[in-house]
């Protein structure tokens, strides 16, 4: 008798669909997980008694994702170097602050803090849910290493934050300095408005006197200490010739005092103590909160430099060995080992080993160049083929590509359009304003000869306006976005960028792995001349040091094929390797020219079909199928609805490409097959205001020279070099995720933008004309710069909710 | 009710003195983080690691 057991669809740790099924441990009941990782991670979990892990997820509103085996090294965080230079160190104790990918709910915060748990020497770790940074400490027993080890293995992907230490202590203790002057200002200004309201509410005129004494009294803290942020960024701008935003605040200040100090000693009524300390408590208040948000994300230059070049492999001439330091510890003469697969961080020159790099970025050339002992090689390049040696010429900045990049690197923090014309505006604000208000004061004064209302006009005016969604939200509505894109594992180089998305009108999609599954499969073989098995193994010894995914595919049919008929793949020395990306690879092989490429047979079949070719002749045809993703048909829709026109770019043959393409309904215009690296930016080149998705590595040309390149493949490091954006996330979704971010901040900086404008409008036209007193515009202006910041944060928050609905939709 | 020239000043005292627990509290770090520990009090005593196995 059969029993019927009830098999789960979703992975038991990720909750993501189970694709190929994957690996599933007993424990009593069968376990089933879409991948390896979160196999491992369910098993320490379990190990460690910290199951209760799954009971806290099910609060969060947010899936995670399946964890990614990376092959980060973390080595260099154990170096005394670097701990000299970013960990704070106490008696036994060091601490470090990483900032952590894929932190979103309370399960996480619990794994996270649970980490002593797990790590030997690890004492504490306290994470901030608000900007994803954990602390951790660690005693003499524990490495820093291990904890990062641990904390990628959880899906946590750490970087270390590398300010220097001293500067977060420095800006806990500004931001305690500035709630205590909050605080002040609210007790003095609640007071003060106390007795005000008794004023109001018609006092005799001896208890005024003795209450305008009592609100003098109270006003001197906030006249002495609280305002001082505004006096200090006044005189700056001063001293600089320049007018900013806090200027009218202190003139308002400065006459309100005379006017509140000539009133009690004439013993005249009116004093404008109330609404001063009003203003400079909600305007505090707006400030602090305004700096609390921008610090809940970190600034586009912190977060790209989390992605760049950290290790380096060292020649330590003491210990005779390789060992791992981050890159910005190397000097002049050092010794590094470059492996294969990973960029040179340096210029240099090679003293051991012969290899091949790829120079796209250098040279725009996408077939690599060979290079042996004492030729030069230069940073940013990658190396192919083998490991070598090099010895360290220039670094950083000296490099013949830092030269070349100066001009990008400065994209880090380029500033948008947008941004640059707020700015202008606020400038000129100030003075426009000041001029409005004096010719308010002389013309009311001249029509109506009464100088009280005259110059309660002009500082009502002066209070009241305020260009605080130019200058202060749309700088911050830019950067919260790019914070909270980084947490989803999305790198934005800088602001500029998120404005180009939104006026980009067409997008270039690399075809395999970002439309497709990346996986190929083999569905045929056709054999012509020689042994099968001698073909294959040829086949495995070609493909096995590329990381191209046909080369993949071929060496996991290849594998498992011996493997299932019980032989041995024949290994076999290679000589001239050459991989030229997205086309192909050739070697010799016992000096017969071998090469692995695009069938000539093109039969216009849906398949992908490459050959083995022993001399240019065709010995063994494999047909390699790729599944098109599930979300690739909805990502179109999305695309077209943006109004961004999707083309598929691929270096792949007709047959395939044109299967896929009129499956996601392109037209014949709307697709190329068979573009080489060069062709692919000369189309790109030439569209107008083009998106291109591609590989970080081998498409680097060209998506340096789209509009807006996005890499979705690779390393970051090396994506970041020429991308603007980076996914660290395979799959279309991130790109409409990352679009639709964009399109959201400038959509909601528009509105912002619409409502201080009327805002002051309506503002200058209520003051001009004496329809409000200084109290209540003292509690309008503070109020709109709250309402367009706390408008803007809302809608920021709301941007996974955002994504998940575009794609159900 | 001129008995306000003395309660006036009383209020202001008490004040005062809240304003003066504030700066201990803020000196002491307790409002450095206010985001993680709304999301701690999601967490039961129940689910303490399980030391015994």
């Amino acid at each position: 008798m059969s029993e019927h057991v009830k098999i789960s669809e979703n992975c038991d740790h990720c909750g993501e669909l189970i694709i190929s099924p994957h690996q599933f441990i007993l424990n009593g009941n069968i376990k089933r997980f879409c991948c390896s990782g979160c196999e491992t991670v369910y098993q320490i979990l379990n190990n460690n008694g910290l199951t209760d892990y799954y009971e806290l997820k099910k609060s969060s509103p947010v899936k995670s994702s399946p964890i990614h085996k990376s092959d980060e090294s973390y080595e260099y965080l154990d170096h005394q170097e670097f701990l000299d230079k970013y960990a704070t160190c106490n008696s036994n104790e060091r601490k470090l602050d990483f900032f952590l990918e894929g932190v979103h709910c309370v399960a996480c915060l619990w794994l996270i803090e649970n980490l002593p748990k797990v790590s030997r020497g690890v004492i504490n770790a306290k994470l901030n849910m608000q900007k994803s940074i954990v602390s951790i400490t660690i005693n003499n027993e524990g490495s820093f290493s291990n904890a990062a080890k641990q904390l990628a293995l959880f899906g946590y992907k750490p970087h270390p934050v590398l300010n220097k230490a001293d500067v977060e202590e420095f800006q806990k203790k500004e931001d305690r300095k500035m709630l205590i002057k909050i605080a002040v200002a609210f007790a003095s200004a609640g007071n003060i408005m106390l007795l005000a309201f008794s004023i109001y509410s018609g006092a005799s005129s001896w208890f005024t006197s003795q209450f305008n004494l009592y609100s003098l009294i109270l006003f001197l803290p906030i006249l002495l200490y609280s305002a001082s942020p505004f006096y200090s960024s006044a005189y700056n701008a001063l001293k600089n010739k320049q007018l900013n935003i806090d200027i009218p605040i202190v003139v308002a200040l400065f006459l309100g005092t005379i006017s509140g100090l000539v009133s009690i000693f004439t013993n005249y009524q009116h004093i404008y103590f109330d609404s001063l300390s009003t203003l400079v408590f909600l305007l505090l208040s707006a400030r602090f909160l305004l700096k609390k948000s921008q610090q809940r994300s970190l600034d586009a230059v912190d977060i790209a430099s989390f992605f760049t070049s950290k290790t380096a492999h060292k020649w330590n001439e003491e210990n005779k060995l390789f060992e791992d330091i981050h890159s910005q510890f190397l000097k002049q003469y050092d010794l590094i080992k470059v492996k294969q697969g990973e960029m040179i961080p340096v210029d240099g020159i090679v003293i051991d080993g012969h290899s091949s790099v790829n120079n796209s970025l250098l040279t725009g050339e996408s077939i690599p160049s060979k290079i042996a002992k004492n030729d030069y090689v230069y940073s940013g390049t990658i190396n192919i083929d083998q490991d070598i040696t090099v010895q360290v010429l220039n670094i950083n900045e000296q490099t013949r590509l830092g030269k070349i990049l100066t001009s990008v690197e400065n994209g880090w923090n380029q500033k948008s359009d947008i941004v640059t014309m707020t700015e202008m505006v606020a400038k000129n604000f100030v003075f426009i304003i000041f001029t409005i208000a004096l010719i308010t004061l002389v013309s009311v004064y001249l029509i109506t000869g009464n100088i009280e209302d005259s110059f309660t006009r002009a500082f009502t005016l002066i209070i009241i306006t305020c260009p605080c969604a130019l200058g202060l939200t749309t700088p911050l509505a830019l950067s919260l976005t790019l914070g909270k894109l980084a947490k989803m594992g999305i790198i934005v180089k800088s602001e500029k960028i998120i404005e180009k998305l939104y006026n980009a009108k067409n997008i270039f999609i690399d075809k395999t792995g970002t439309l497709t599954n990346g996986k190929f499969t083999v569905s045929n073989l056709n054999n012509y001349n020689g042994e099968i098995w001698d073909n294959l193994s040829l086949i495995y010894n070609l493909e096995k040091k590329s990381k191209h995914p046909i080369a993949l595919a071929l060496q996991e049919y290849v594998e498992s094929e011996f493997l299932k008929n019980g032989l041995q793949i024949n290994v076999y020395k290679l000589d001239d390797y050459l991989e030229i990306p997205g086309i192909g690879v050739s070697a010799l092989i016992e000096n017969i020219n071998y090469s692995i490429k695009s069938s000539k047979n093109e039969k216009n079949n849906s398949q992908t079909c490459i050959a083995l070719y022993k001399t240019d002749k065709p010995i063994l045809e494999i047909y390699l199928e790729d599944q098109l993703r599930e979300d690739s048909y909805e990502a179109i829709n999305q695309l077209n609805k943006f109004g961004i026109s999707p083309k598929i770019l691929s270096g792949d043959a007709l047959g395939p490409v044109k299967h896929i393409a009129t499956k996601l309904n392109l037209l014949k215009s709307n697709y190329y097959y068979r573009v080489s690296p060069e062709d692919k930016s000369k189309i790109v080149e030439s569209s107008n205001k083009a998106i291109m998705l591609g590989d970080g590595a081998n498409d680097a040309i060209a998506l340096s020279k789209a509009y807006v390149g996005i890499a979705v493949k690779g390393s970051a490091e090396i994506s970041l070099r020429a991308a603007d954006i980076y996914l660290s996330q395979n799959g279309i979704k991130n790109v409409i995720s990352v679009i639709a971010a964009s399109r959201e901040t400038i959509k909601i900086i528009k509105r912002n933008i619409i409502f201080s404008i009327l805002y002051n409008i309506i503002g200058s036209y209520l003051a001009i004309s004496g329809q409000i007193t200084p109290l209540i515009a003292a509690i309008l202006m503070p109020l709109s710069s709250i309402t367009v910041l706390i408008s803007t944060l809302v809608a920021t928050k709301n941007f996974r909710k955002i994504f998940a609905n575009i794609l159900i939709s | 009710m001129y008995i306000l020239i003395f309660l006036v000043p009383i209020s202001i005292l008490i004040a005062f003195s809240f304003v003066m627990l504030f700066i201990f509290a803020t000196k002491k770090g307790q409002f450095d983080d206010l985001e993680t520990p709304a999301f701690k009090i999601l967490i039961d005593e129940s689910n303490k690691v399980n030391q015994s196995k």
